[in-house]
Protein backbone atom coordinates (compact mmCIF):
# COMPACT_ATOMS: atom_id res chain seq x y z
CA UNK A 1 0.00 0.00 0.00
CA UNK A 2 1.68 3.72 -1.08
CA UNK A 3 1.67 6.06 1.50
CA UNK A 4 -0.68 8.59 0.68
CA UNK A 5 2.15 11.65 0.91
CA UNK A 6 3.94 9.92 -1.50
CA UNK A 7 1.45 9.79 -3.59
CA UNK A 8 0.76 13.90 -3.52
CA UNK A 9 4.44 13.85 -4.00
CA UNK A 10 4.30 12.15 -7.43
CA UNK A 11 1.07 13.31 -8.49
CA UNK A 12 2.56 17.01 -7.68
CA UNK A 13 5.77 16.24 -9.66
CA UNK A 14 3.80 14.79 -12.55
CA UNK A 15 1.62 18.02 -12.77
CA UNK A 16 4.71 20.22 -12.59
CA UNK A 17 5.90 18.15 -15.18
CA UNK A 18 2.93 18.23 -17.69
CA UNK A 19 3.22 22.12 -16.83
CA UNK A 20 6.54 22.46 -17.72
CA UNK A 21 5.48 20.15 -21.04
CA UNK A 22 2.81 22.22 -21.89
CA UNK A 23 4.52 25.44 -21.91
CA UNK A 24 6.99 24.04 -24.59
CA UNK A 25 4.74 22.51 -27.00
CA UNK A 26 4.27 24.37 -30.10
CA UNK A 27 0.71 25.98 -31.06
CA UNK A 28 -1.59 23.27 -32.73
CA UNK A 29 -2.78 24.56 -35.89
CA UNK A 30 -5.42 21.98 -37.44
CA UNK A 31 -4.62 20.10 -40.09
CA UNK A 32 -7.98 21.38 -42.27
CA UNK A 33 -8.22 25.30 -42.59
CA UNK A 34 -11.82 24.37 -41.40
CA UNK A 35 -12.37 26.17 -37.68
CA UNK A 36 -11.56 29.61 -38.97
CA UNK A 37 -15.05 29.54 -40.94
CA UNK A 38 -16.88 27.26 -38.36
CA UNK A 39 -15.75 30.26 -36.19
CA UNK A 40 -16.74 33.03 -37.80
CA UNK A 41 -19.94 31.55 -38.81
CA UNK A 42 -21.25 30.57 -35.55
CA UNK A 43 -20.60 34.10 -34.11
CA UNK A 44 -22.26 35.70 -37.10
CA UNK A 45 -24.45 38.12 -35.93
CA UNK A 46 -28.25 37.26 -35.60
CA UNK A 47 -30.20 38.73 -38.29
CA UNK A 48 -34.21 39.98 -37.52
CA UNK A 49 -36.15 39.94 -40.27
CA UNK A 50 -38.21 43.46 -40.62
CA UNK A 51 -41.70 42.70 -38.21
CA UNK A 52 -44.68 44.34 -39.87
CA UNK A 53 -46.37 45.53 -36.77
CA UNK A 54 -49.92 45.18 -37.18
CA UNK A 55 -51.55 48.07 -35.47
CA UNK A 56 -54.11 46.06 -33.23
CA UNK A 57 -57.51 48.51 -32.61
CA UNK A 58 -57.24 50.38 -29.82
CA UNK A 59 -59.21 49.30 -26.74
CA UNK A 60 -61.81 51.77 -27.31
CA UNK A 61 -65.16 52.08 -28.80
CA UNK A 62 -64.97 52.42 -32.59
CA UNK A 63 -65.74 55.21 -34.59
CA UNK A 64 -67.84 54.75 -37.60
CA UNK A 65 -65.88 57.57 -40.28
CA UNK A 66 -68.20 60.01 -42.47
CA UNK A 67 -68.76 58.28 -45.32
CA UNK A 68 -66.73 61.03 -47.46
CA UNK A 69 -63.82 60.14 -45.32
CA UNK A 70 -64.35 56.45 -45.89
CA UNK A 71 -64.36 57.85 -49.60
CA UNK A 72 -61.33 59.69 -49.25
CA UNK A 73 -59.66 56.88 -47.35
CA UNK A 74 -60.33 54.72 -50.25
CA UNK A 75 -59.09 56.93 -53.17
CA UNK A 76 -56.13 57.90 -51.25
CA UNK A 77 -55.66 54.24 -50.77
CA UNK A 78 -56.50 53.82 -54.83
CA UNK A 79 -53.68 56.31 -55.24
CA UNK A 80 -51.00 54.95 -53.10
CA UNK A 81 -51.89 52.00 -54.85
CA UNK A 82 -51.51 52.65 -58.23
CA UNK A 83 -48.42 54.96 -57.09
CA UNK A 84 -46.62 51.88 -55.73
CA UNK A 85 -47.46 49.50 -58.62
CA UNK A 86 -45.75 52.10 -61.27
CA UNK A 87 -43.23 52.81 -58.99
CA UNK A 88 -42.20 48.93 -58.77
CA UNK A 89 -42.80 48.72 -62.35
CA UNK A 90 -41.05 51.63 -63.54
CA UNK A 91 -38.58 52.38 -61.22
CA UNK A 92 -37.84 49.23 -59.48
CA UNK A 93 -34.65 50.35 -57.61
CA UNK A 94 -36.40 53.90 -56.56
CA UNK A 95 -39.09 51.67 -55.34
CA UNK A 96 -36.35 49.66 -52.96
CA UNK A 97 -34.49 52.27 -52.35
CA UNK A 98 -37.83 54.08 -50.83
CA UNK A 99 -38.79 50.65 -49.09
CA UNK A 100 -35.32 50.48 -46.98
CA UNK A 101 -36.57 54.35 -45.47
CA UNK A 102 -39.67 52.83 -44.32
CA UNK A 103 -38.22 49.79 -42.64
CA UNK A 104 -40.79 47.74 -40.52
CA UNK A 105 -42.56 50.42 -39.50
CA UNK A 106 -45.29 50.43 -42.44
CA UNK A 107 -47.40 52.78 -44.08
CA UNK A 108 -50.89 53.73 -42.28
CA UNK A 109 -52.43 52.38 -45.56
CA UNK A 110 -49.85 49.53 -45.84
CA UNK A 111 -51.75 47.06 -43.43
CA UNK A 112 -55.05 47.57 -45.23
CA UNK A 113 -54.08 47.28 -48.84
CA UNK A 114 -54.97 45.12 -51.28
CA UNK A 115 -52.38 42.45 -51.52
CA UNK A 116 -51.64 43.50 -54.86
CA UNK A 117 -50.70 46.99 -54.03
CA UNK A 118 -47.39 45.74 -52.03
CA UNK A 119 -45.87 43.53 -54.76
CA UNK A 120 -42.09 44.86 -54.67
CA UNK A 121 -41.04 43.08 -51.13
CA UNK A 122 -39.24 45.88 -49.14
CA UNK A 123 -35.83 46.25 -49.14
CA UNK A 124 -34.59 45.22 -45.64
CA UNK A 125 -36.55 42.21 -45.78
CA UNK A 126 -35.13 41.61 -49.08
CA UNK A 127 -31.49 42.36 -47.40
CA UNK A 128 -32.54 40.35 -44.26
CA UNK A 129 -32.92 37.31 -46.59
CA UNK A 130 -29.70 37.24 -48.35
CA UNK A 131 -28.50 37.78 -45.58
CA UNK A 132 -29.75 35.32 -43.93
CA UNK A 133 -29.11 33.10 -47.44
CA UNK A 134 -25.69 34.02 -47.46
CA UNK A 135 -24.63 32.63 -44.02
CA UNK A 136 -26.46 29.78 -44.76
CA UNK A 137 -24.71 28.95 -47.57
CA UNK A 138 -21.44 29.76 -45.76
CA UNK A 139 -22.55 26.97 -43.02
CA UNK A 140 -23.56 24.59 -45.56
CA UNK A 141 -20.14 24.82 -47.33
CA UNK A 142 -18.38 24.27 -43.60
CA UNK A 143 -20.68 21.04 -43.41
CA UNK A 144 -20.22 20.21 -47.21
CA UNK A 145 -16.16 20.49 -46.79
CA UNK A 146 -16.97 18.07 -43.73
CA UNK A 147 -19.60 15.73 -44.87
CA UNK A 148 -16.66 13.01 -45.44
CA UNK A 149 -15.91 13.19 -41.58
CA UNK A 150 -19.59 13.00 -40.59
CA UNK A 151 -21.32 9.88 -40.03
CA UNK A 152 -23.27 9.22 -42.92
CA UNK A 153 -26.49 8.44 -40.95
CA UNK A 154 -26.26 12.00 -39.51
CA UNK A 155 -25.59 13.51 -42.83
CA UNK A 156 -28.90 11.86 -44.42
CA UNK A 157 -30.87 13.07 -41.20
CA UNK A 158 -29.17 16.75 -41.75
CA UNK A 159 -30.51 16.09 -45.55
CA UNK A 160 -33.79 15.27 -44.42
CA UNK A 161 -34.14 17.86 -42.50
CA UNK A 162 -32.89 20.57 -44.33
CA UNK A 163 -35.51 19.80 -47.17
CA UNK A 164 -38.37 19.76 -44.25
CA UNK A 165 -37.03 23.23 -43.43
CA UNK A 166 -36.48 24.17 -47.17
CA UNK A 167 -40.48 23.48 -47.49
CA UNK A 168 -41.49 25.61 -44.62
CA UNK A 169 -39.68 28.51 -45.83
CA UNK A 170 -41.34 28.26 -49.76
CA UNK A 171 -44.75 27.56 -47.42
CA UNK A 172 -43.28 30.99 -45.69
CA UNK A 173 -42.39 32.88 -48.80
CA UNK A 174 -45.27 32.23 -50.79
CA UNK A 175 -47.85 33.16 -47.98
CA UNK A 176 -45.56 35.95 -47.61
CA UNK A 177 -45.77 36.67 -51.40
CA UNK A 178 -49.46 37.32 -51.04
CA UNK A 179 -49.40 38.98 -47.96
CA UNK A 180 -46.36 41.29 -47.70
CA UNK A 181 -47.51 43.03 -44.67
CA UNK A 182 -47.77 39.97 -42.21
CA UNK A 183 -45.99 40.52 -39.39
CA UNK A 184 -46.86 36.77 -38.36
CA UNK A 185 -46.14 35.14 -42.06
CA UNK A 186 -42.75 37.17 -41.94
CA UNK A 187 -41.95 35.75 -38.18
CA UNK A 188 -42.13 32.68 -39.19
CA UNK A 189 -40.16 33.00 -42.61
CA UNK A 190 -37.41 34.61 -39.70
CA UNK A 191 -37.77 31.51 -37.51
CA UNK A 192 -37.17 28.80 -40.19
CA UNK A 193 -34.45 30.67 -41.30
CA UNK A 194 -33.29 31.09 -38.06
CA UNK A 195 -33.92 26.55 -37.56
CA UNK A 196 -31.85 26.44 -41.05
CA UNK A 197 -29.27 28.32 -39.69
CA UNK A 198 -28.83 26.61 -35.94
CA UNK A 199 -29.07 23.28 -37.40
CA UNK A 200 -26.27 23.71 -39.88
CA UNK A 201 -24.48 25.24 -36.96
CA UNK A 202 -24.73 22.47 -35.07
CA UNK A 203 -24.03 19.73 -37.59
CA UNK A 204 -20.45 21.71 -38.02
CA UNK A 205 -19.85 22.05 -34.46
CA UNK A 206 -19.71 18.19 -34.36
CA UNK A 207 -16.48 16.63 -33.66
CA UNK A 208 -14.59 14.66 -36.13
CA UNK A 209 -15.05 11.33 -36.82
CA UNK A 210 -19.08 11.37 -36.15
CA UNK B 1 1.60 8.40 -25.81
CA UNK B 2 1.50 11.95 -25.56
CA UNK B 3 2.70 12.81 -21.92
CA UNK B 4 -0.89 14.09 -20.61
CA UNK B 5 -2.37 10.27 -21.97
CA UNK B 6 0.32 9.13 -19.81
CA UNK B 7 -0.64 10.80 -16.80
CA UNK B 8 -4.03 10.19 -17.19
CA UNK B 9 -3.19 6.42 -17.14
CA UNK B 10 -1.29 7.09 -13.86
CA UNK B 11 -3.39 9.13 -12.24
CA UNK B 12 -5.91 6.51 -12.64
CA UNK B 13 -4.08 3.87 -11.71
CA UNK B 14 -3.24 5.49 -8.67
CA UNK B 15 -6.73 6.11 -8.06
CA UNK B 16 -7.89 2.59 -8.58
CA UNK B 17 -6.70 0.67 -5.69
CA UNK B 18 -8.89 -1.97 -6.90
CA UNK B 19 -6.72 -2.12 -10.17
CA UNK B 20 -3.60 -4.30 -9.79
CA UNK B 21 0.06 -2.65 -10.88
CA UNK B 22 0.04 -4.30 -14.23
CA UNK B 23 -3.40 -1.71 -14.97
CA UNK B 24 -0.55 0.78 -15.87
CA UNK B 25 -0.51 -0.69 -19.15
CA UNK B 26 -2.74 0.39 -21.61
CA UNK B 27 -4.78 -2.90 -22.39
CA UNK B 28 -5.56 -2.89 -18.32
CA UNK B 29 -7.93 0.31 -18.57
CA UNK B 30 -10.07 -1.35 -20.88
CA UNK B 31 -11.74 -2.28 -17.30
CA UNK B 32 -12.53 0.11 -14.30
CA UNK B 33 -13.84 -1.07 -11.29
CA UNK B 34 -13.51 1.13 -8.39
CA UNK B 35 -14.75 3.30 -5.68
CA UNK B 36 -13.26 6.17 -3.86
CA UNK B 37 -14.49 9.37 -1.64
CA UNK B 38 -16.48 11.73 -3.52
CA UNK B 39 -17.20 15.13 -2.78
CA UNK B 40 -20.69 16.12 -3.71
CA UNK B 41 -20.44 19.77 -4.95
CA UNK B 42 -17.58 17.72 -7.77
CA UNK B 43 -17.87 16.85 -11.48
CA UNK B 44 -18.69 14.06 -13.57
CA UNK B 45 -17.22 14.21 -17.45
CA UNK B 46 -17.00 11.13 -19.54
CA UNK B 47 -17.79 10.19 -23.02
CA UNK B 48 -18.24 7.65 -25.36
CA UNK B 49 -18.41 6.34 -28.84
CA UNK B 50 -20.98 3.80 -28.50
CA UNK B 51 -22.58 2.09 -25.83
CA UNK B 52 -23.74 2.99 -23.33
CA UNK B 53 -23.19 5.56 -19.88
CA UNK B 54 -25.46 5.44 -16.33
CA UNK B 55 -24.97 7.41 -14.09
CA UNK B 56 -26.44 7.51 -10.69
CA UNK B 57 -26.78 9.93 -7.86
CA UNK B 58 -26.95 7.90 -4.56
CA UNK B 59 -26.08 9.34 -0.39
CA UNK B 60 -22.99 8.14 -0.11
CA UNK B 61 -19.84 10.40 -0.05
CA UNK B 62 -17.88 8.45 -2.53
CA UNK B 63 -18.16 7.15 -6.04
CA UNK B 64 -18.23 3.89 -7.77
CA UNK B 65 -16.99 3.94 -11.33
CA UNK B 66 -17.42 0.14 -12.97
CA UNK B 67 -16.60 0.87 -16.91
CA UNK B 68 -15.64 -1.51 -19.70
CA UNK B 69 -14.80 -1.40 -23.79
CA UNK B 70 -14.97 -4.37 -26.16
CA UNK B 71 -12.21 -2.66 -28.06
CA UNK B 72 -10.15 -0.02 -27.49
CA UNK B 73 -9.27 1.74 -23.94
CA UNK B 74 -10.34 4.17 -21.63
CA UNK B 75 -8.98 7.65 -20.75
CA UNK B 76 -9.68 7.70 -17.14
CA UNK B 77 -8.67 10.47 -14.64
CA UNK B 78 -10.84 9.57 -10.92
CA UNK B 79 -10.00 11.87 -8.23
CA UNK B 80 -12.13 13.29 -5.10
CA UNK B 81 -13.52 15.93 -7.12
CA UNK B 82 -13.77 14.89 -10.66
CA UNK B 83 -13.78 11.97 -12.64
CA UNK B 84 -13.11 12.05 -16.63
CA UNK B 85 -13.73 9.07 -18.35
CA UNK B 86 -12.93 9.12 -22.48
CA UNK B 87 -12.70 6.12 -25.05
CA UNK B 88 -9.39 5.88 -27.36
CA UNK B 89 -9.58 3.85 -30.20
CA UNK B 90 -7.12 1.20 -30.63
CA UNK B 91 -5.41 0.95 -33.63
CA UNK B 92 -8.16 3.13 -35.58
CA UNK B 93 -10.89 0.66 -34.14
CA UNK B 94 -12.76 1.02 -31.03
CA UNK B 95 -15.88 -0.85 -29.45
CA UNK B 96 -18.55 -0.08 -27.60
CA UNK B 97 -18.23 0.90 -23.99
CA UNK B 98 -19.94 0.67 -20.95
CA UNK B 99 -19.85 3.17 -17.85
CA UNK B 100 -21.93 2.91 -14.70
CA UNK B 101 -21.21 5.62 -12.31
CA UNK B 102 -22.51 6.23 -8.93
CA UNK B 103 -22.45 10.19 -7.73
CA UNK B 104 -23.16 11.78 -4.90
CA UNK B 105 -26.11 13.55 -5.15
CA UNK B 106 -25.52 17.00 -6.25
CA UNK B 107 -22.93 16.64 -8.62
CA UNK B 108 -22.41 18.29 -11.84
CA UNK B 109 -22.59 16.31 -14.56
CA UNK B 110 -21.43 16.32 -18.08
CA UNK B 111 -21.76 13.57 -20.40
CA UNK B 112 -21.54 13.21 -24.04
CA UNK B 113 -21.76 10.02 -26.79
CA UNK B 114 -21.99 9.66 -30.03
CA UNK B 115 -24.18 7.06 -30.91
CA UNK B 116 -24.30 5.51 -27.33
CA UNK B 117 -27.35 5.86 -24.82
CA UNK B 118 -27.41 7.99 -21.87
CA UNK B 119 -28.82 8.01 -18.62
CA UNK B 120 -28.92 10.19 -15.87
CA UNK B 121 -30.76 9.14 -12.68
CA UNK B 122 -31.27 11.48 -9.54
CA UNK B 123 -28.22 13.37 -9.39
CA UNK B 124 -29.98 16.26 -8.50
CA UNK B 125 -27.40 18.94 -9.75
CA UNK B 126 -26.63 20.66 -13.19
CA UNK B 127 -26.28 18.21 -16.42
CA UNK B 128 -25.05 18.72 -19.54
CA UNK B 129 -25.43 15.96 -22.34
CA UNK B 130 -25.37 15.40 -25.34
CA UNK B 131 -25.04 12.86 -28.17
CA UNK B 132 -25.35 12.72 -31.88
CA UNK B 133 -27.68 9.82 -32.57
CA UNK B 134 -28.14 8.29 -28.92
CA UNK B 135 -31.58 8.49 -26.57
CA UNK B 136 -30.71 10.53 -23.69
CA UNK B 137 -32.88 10.14 -20.27
CA UNK B 138 -32.65 12.24 -17.39
CA UNK B 139 -34.46 12.15 -13.96
CA UNK B 140 -33.67 14.33 -11.47
CA UNK B 141 -31.66 17.12 -12.10
CA UNK B 142 -31.22 20.85 -10.98
CA UNK B 143 -29.67 24.15 -11.61
CA UNK B 144 -28.74 24.37 -15.36
CA UNK B 145 -29.89 21.46 -17.45
CA UNK B 146 -29.30 21.01 -21.03
CA UNK B 147 -30.01 18.19 -23.11
CA UNK B 148 -29.36 18.08 -26.92
CA UNK B 149 -28.90 15.02 -29.71
CA UNK B 150 -29.29 15.10 -33.56
CA UNK B 151 -31.22 12.06 -33.83
CA UNK B 152 -31.46 10.31 -30.08
CA UNK B 153 -34.77 10.62 -28.49
CA UNK B 154 -34.67 12.80 -25.26
CA UNK B 155 -37.01 12.58 -22.45
CA UNK B 156 -36.39 14.44 -19.30
CA UNK B 157 -38.26 14.47 -15.87
CA UNK B 158 -38.10 15.64 -12.32
CA UNK B 159 -35.78 18.52 -13.77
CA UNK B 160 -35.98 21.73 -11.27
CA UNK B 161 -33.86 24.69 -13.26
CA UNK B 162 -33.73 26.28 -16.44
CA UNK B 163 -33.95 23.54 -18.77
CA UNK B 164 -33.16 23.29 -22.35
CA UNK B 165 -34.01 20.55 -24.50
CA UNK B 166 -32.81 20.82 -28.55
CA UNK B 167 -33.17 17.81 -30.91
CA UNK B 168 -33.14 17.73 -34.28
CA UNK B 169 -35.08 14.56 -35.63
CA UNK B 170 -36.45 13.14 -33.00
CA UNK B 171 -39.31 13.55 -30.00
CA UNK B 172 -38.95 15.48 -27.04
CA UNK B 173 -40.65 14.14 -23.86
CA UNK B 174 -40.94 16.02 -20.50
CA UNK B 175 -42.58 15.45 -17.66
CA UNK B 176 -42.75 17.06 -14.42
CA UNK B 177 -40.48 19.98 -14.79
CA UNK B 178 -40.06 23.80 -12.87
CA UNK B 179 -38.14 26.39 -14.05
CA UNK B 180 -37.82 27.94 -17.07
CA UNK B 181 -38.13 25.49 -20.32
CA UNK B 182 -36.58 26.19 -23.37
CA UNK B 183 -37.96 22.83 -26.31
CA UNK B 184 -36.81 22.74 -29.90
CA UNK B 185 -36.93 20.16 -32.66
CA UNK B 186 -37.10 20.23 -36.11
CA UNK B 187 -39.23 16.74 -36.99
CA UNK B 188 -39.98 15.67 -33.81
CA UNK B 189 -43.38 15.82 -31.18
CA UNK B 190 -42.59 17.84 -28.32
CA UNK B 191 -44.76 16.58 -25.35
CA UNK B 192 -44.57 18.47 -22.40
CA UNK B 193 -46.61 17.27 -19.17
CA UNK B 194 -46.53 18.44 -15.67
CA UNK B 195 -45.10 21.90 -15.90
CA UNK B 196 -44.45 24.41 -13.64
CA UNK B 197 -42.56 27.03 -15.31
CA UNK B 198 -43.27 30.44 -15.57
CA UNK B 199 -41.36 31.17 -18.92
CA UNK B 200 -41.88 28.17 -21.51
CA UNK B 201 -40.63 28.33 -24.96
CA UNK B 202 -41.30 25.14 -27.32
CA UNK B 203 -41.14 24.93 -30.93
CA UNK B 204 -40.20 22.40 -33.55
CA UNK B 205 -41.17 22.89 -37.73
CA UNK B 206 -42.90 19.71 -38.56
CA UNK B 207 -43.63 17.88 -35.25
CA UNK B 208 -46.94 18.55 -32.92
CA UNK B 209 -46.60 20.31 -29.45
CA UNK B 210 -48.46 19.07 -26.32
CA UNK B 211 -47.97 20.82 -23.74
CA UNK B 212 -49.85 20.16 -20.41
CA UNK B 213 -49.26 22.10 -17.17
CA UNK B 214 -50.46 25.13 -15.03
CA UNK B 215 -50.04 29.39 -16.05
CA UNK B 216 -47.91 31.30 -13.76
CA UNK B 217 -49.89 34.72 -13.87
CA UNK B 218 -46.68 36.36 -14.94
CA UNK B 219 -45.43 34.21 -17.04
CA UNK B 220 -44.63 33.52 -20.73
CA UNK B 221 -45.65 30.78 -22.89
CA UNK B 222 -44.63 30.72 -26.86
CA UNK B 223 -45.54 27.43 -29.02
CA UNK B 224 -44.68 27.37 -32.54
CA UNK B 225 -44.66 24.70 -35.54
CA UNK B 226 -44.65 24.83 -38.85
CA UNK B 227 -47.33 22.24 -39.85
CA UNK B 228 -47.96 20.63 -36.46
CA UNK B 229 -50.50 20.87 -34.28
CA UNK B 230 -50.02 23.10 -31.19
CA UNK B 231 -52.25 21.66 -28.34
CA UNK B 232 -52.60 23.70 -24.90
CA UNK B 233 -54.24 21.93 -22.27
CA UNK B 234 -54.70 24.23 -18.99
CA UNK B 235 -56.18 24.96 -15.54
CA UNK B 236 -59.92 25.85 -16.02
CA UNK B 237 -59.02 28.89 -14.36
CA UNK B 238 -56.50 30.52 -16.10
CA UNK B 239 -55.92 34.21 -16.54
CA UNK B 240 -54.28 34.40 -19.70
CA UNK B 241 -53.77 36.85 -22.52
CA UNK B 242 -53.89 34.47 -25.77
CA UNK B 243 -52.49 35.18 -29.08
CA UNK B 244 -53.55 32.06 -31.37
CA UNK B 245 -53.02 32.18 -34.95
CA UNK B 246 -52.54 29.78 -38.15
CA UNK B 247 -51.97 30.42 -41.34
CA UNK B 248 -54.35 27.72 -43.04
CA UNK B 249 -54.86 25.62 -40.01
CA UNK B 250 -58.05 25.80 -37.10
CA UNK B 251 -58.09 27.59 -34.05
CA UNK B 252 -60.13 25.79 -31.36
CA UNK B 253 -61.12 26.78 -27.65
CA UNK B 254 -62.46 25.04 -24.71
CA UNK B 255 -62.70 28.11 -23.21
CA UNK B 256 -65.22 30.94 -23.35
CA UNK B 257 -64.20 33.75 -25.83
CA UNK B 258 -65.38 37.01 -25.20
CA UNK B 259 -63.91 39.24 -27.42
CA UNK B 260 -63.61 43.00 -25.63
CA UNK B 261 -63.18 46.07 -27.88
CA UNK B 262 -59.69 45.99 -29.30
CA UNK B 263 -59.11 41.82 -28.79
CA UNK B 264 -58.52 40.77 -32.81
CA UNK B 265 -60.45 37.51 -33.95
CA UNK B 266 -60.06 36.95 -37.59
CA UNK B 267 -60.91 33.61 -38.92
CA UNK B 268 -60.88 34.09 -42.31
CA UNK B 269 -59.94 31.09 -44.63
CA UNK B 270 -56.38 31.97 -44.34
CA UNK B 271 -54.25 33.59 -41.29
CA UNK B 272 -56.70 32.66 -38.80
CA UNK B 273 -56.00 34.79 -35.79
CA UNK B 274 -57.01 35.46 -31.91
CA UNK B 275 -55.97 37.61 -29.45
CA UNK B 276 -58.63 37.31 -26.44
CA UNK B 277 -58.44 37.06 -22.49
CA UNK B 278 -59.79 34.49 -20.24
CA UNK B 279 -59.75 34.93 -16.27
CA UNK B 280 -58.21 38.17 -15.49
CA UNK B 281 -55.66 38.21 -17.86
CA UNK B 282 -51.96 38.23 -16.58
CA UNK B 283 -50.36 35.69 -18.06
CA UNK B 284 -49.25 35.82 -21.82
CA UNK B 285 -49.43 32.68 -23.66
CA UNK B 286 -49.16 32.99 -27.93
CA UNK B 287 -49.25 29.67 -30.47
CA UNK B 288 -48.41 30.16 -34.41
CA UNK B 289 -48.00 27.92 -36.80
CA UNK B 290 -48.49 27.79 -40.79
CA UNK B 291 -50.81 24.60 -41.46
CA UNK B 292 -51.25 23.17 -37.58
CA UNK B 293 -54.29 23.24 -35.88
CA UNK B 294 -54.52 24.75 -32.21
CA UNK B 295 -56.46 23.77 -29.17
CA UNK B 296 -56.71 25.19 -26.21
CA UNK B 297 -58.36 22.75 -23.80
CA UNK B 298 -59.41 22.93 -19.84
CA UNK B 299 -57.78 20.47 -17.64
CA UNK B 300 -58.80 17.61 -17.37
CA UNK B 301 -61.86 18.53 -19.61
CA UNK B 302 -59.58 17.09 -22.79
CA UNK B 303 -60.97 17.10 -26.27
CA UNK B 304 -57.94 17.21 -28.12
CA UNK B 305 -56.60 15.31 -31.30
CA UNK B 306 -54.32 12.77 -30.25
CA UNK B 307 -51.12 14.62 -31.57
CA UNK B 308 -48.89 11.64 -30.02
Amino acid sequence: MKNPENEHEELDADTRAIVRAAAELPNLKPTRDLWAGIAARIEAPVVALPVHRERAAPRVAPRVAPSWRRFAIAASLLVVATAGITVSVMKPSASRAGAVASDSVPSPSSVDLPSFVAVAQPVSLQTAEQTFDREIAAMRAVVDARRKELDPATVRVLEKNLKLIDAAISESKAALAKDPASAFLTELLAHAYDTKLQLLRGVASIPSGI
Amino acid sequence: MTLLSRFSMLFAAAALGAIPSAAMAQRELTHIDSTFAFNKDSWVDVRVISGEITITGWTRPEAKVYATIDRGWIDASLSSTRIRMETRSDRGRQGGARYEIMVPIGTRVQVSSVSGSIRITATDGEVEAGSVSGAIEVLGATDRITISTVSGRIHAAKLRGRTKLHTTSTSIEAEDISGDLSVGTVSGHVTLDGVKSAHVSAGTVSGHVNYNGTIDPSGSYEFSTHSGNVHLLVPDNVGAELQLQTFSGRITSAFPITLMPGDISSMARHNKKMEFTIGKGGARISANTFSGNITLDKSGHSNREDNR
